[in-house]
């Protein structure tokens, strides 16, 4: 299959995604996000199929982090619903026009766990075992090796770092 | 039988590298080592050796993803066929090097 | 879920009717369903099947013998499932066992760290018998049924 990459404006989301349909992009095969917080914006993608000439079409639009509102494309896509509620869940962006965004699976423990500067708790409290160097006991007489860099655990955000 | 059922250590062929702990994505791996001066190789100053004390594997949390195996760049980690027995100890899952004998 | 198997053990000199009872929660959920279905899957746990009706005759709830319930906690025990748990084991009568098959299970598996698993269906209720695995393979349920009936007085 084809595959055509298009990056819009946020204000053109739901129209382009509306050309697209009516063009023959007739499945929504997915929408999903990806946070990017040193830019200050989180990604958002929607994969869209034309099943009949074989293209598949990825649309992909920023918002930004903190004022993260885009369209939603309940009115092309009806199926949009669920993947939008989820990633409201999951991002906290919100579709405007998206009539239920109740969470699916959450109660709010941890905000919003997608993005990226939510730590888990279990695994910033938890003690990473490749945190040692057998150099941390060193031989009689000499010194603890300093290493430029020690890597951190894996997976935690860097203000949550040990 | 498959002959991925467990996971075991040739401990002589461990240098203490970290880096099977480091990868392991459930952090089942724990590693204790310390460092000793080796001075036998008539050299002019003696050899810093890691040396091994403890190694642990949690196969309770282990998922039988094998990237310890295939990332120790000393083949000390290998695949077996025999599984790790049940137990009803509640630290019984915790191996070290001499239940993770080959 | 719940689906139930009975046999005849032989535990500790004693005959008892063994009433496995499987909680499937996740992936190691349909490794139990499957092993269940091998005929003669309990009946390969040493000591099963000293009863009266022979070798791999199945038990009765009313074959009169002692019963001893064994809850098989296959998968991952989330929050929001652990009152499920603590119901079904609440709902096995005495004398019980529960063994906690495959990873999370035993220590919440790779999902240790997520805001939404317990680490270890042994936050809920106690467990008898671990058996590791990601998943576990059926002769593995089986070695975990015969350390439960080696750990019963």
């Amino acid at each position: 299959m084809d595959v055509h990459e298009h990056r819009v404006q946020p204000v053109d989301w739901q129209l382009h995604c509306a050309d697209l349909a009516a063009a023959g992009a007739s499945m929504l095969d997915m929408l999903t996000a990806v946070d990017d917080p040193d830019a200050g914006r989180i990604e958002v993608l929607a994969h869209l199929v034309d099943v009949d000439a074989g293209q598949r079409h990825l649309v992909w639009t920023a918002v930004d982090r903190t004022v993260a509102e885009l369209a939603s494309l309940v009115e092309v896509y009806p199926g949009a619903s669920w993947h939008e509620r989820e990633v409201h869940e999951m991002f906290g962006v919100t579709f405007v026009g998206n009539p239920d965004l109740r969470p699916l699976l959450t109660t709010g423990e941890v905000g919003f766990p997608l993005r990226r500067t939510t730590a888990l708790p279990a695994r910033v409290a938890t003690m990473w075992p490749g945190g040692t160097e057998p150099s941390d006991r060193p031989a009689p007489g000499r010194v603890a090796a300093r290493p430029r860099s020690r890597p951190g655990p894996p997976g935690i955000p860097a203000q949550w770092q040990p | 039988m498959s002959a991925h059922a467990r996971i075991a250590l040739i401990a002589e062929q461990c240098t203490s590298c970290m880096v099977c702990v480091r990868e392991c994505p459930t952090w089942c791996i724990t590693l204790e080592a310390h460092q000793e001066l080796d001075g036998d190789q008539g050299a002019r100053r003696p050899r810093t050796v890691n040396v091994l004390d403890t190694f642990t594997i949690d196969w309770g949390l282990c998922m039988y993803c094998g990237i310890c195996v295939d990332v120790c760049p000393f083949d000390a980690l290998e695949w077996h066929g025999d599984a790790v027995a049940p137990t009803s100890a509640p630290g019984g899952l915790q191996h070290g090097i001499a239940d993770l004998h080959p | 879920m719940g689906a139930v198997q009975r046999r005849w053990a032989r535990v500790g000199g004693q005959r008892v009717s063994l009433h496995v009872v499987e909680l499937g929660l996740a992936c190691c959920g349909v490794e139990v369903r499957q092993a269940r279905r091998a005929a003669d899957l309990l009946d390969s746990v040493a000591g099963v099947g000293d009863g009266p009706g022979g070798p791999a005759g199945p038990g009765a709830p009313d074959d009169g013998l002692p019963e001893l319930h064994v809850l098989v906690v296959a998968g991952t025990v989330t929050t929001r499932l652990a009152p499920a748990l603590l119901a079904a084991h609440a709902a096995l009568p005495e004398p019980r066992a529960v063994l906690a098959f495959g990873a999370c299970a035993a220590t919440g598996g790779p999902y240790w760290d997520s805001y939404s698993v317990l680490p270890g269906a042994h936050e809920v209720v106690p467990v008898d018998v671990w058996v590791p695995g990601c998943p576990p393979r059926p002769a593995d349920l089986v070695a975990g049924l015969e350390e439960v009936l080696r750990g019963r007085p």
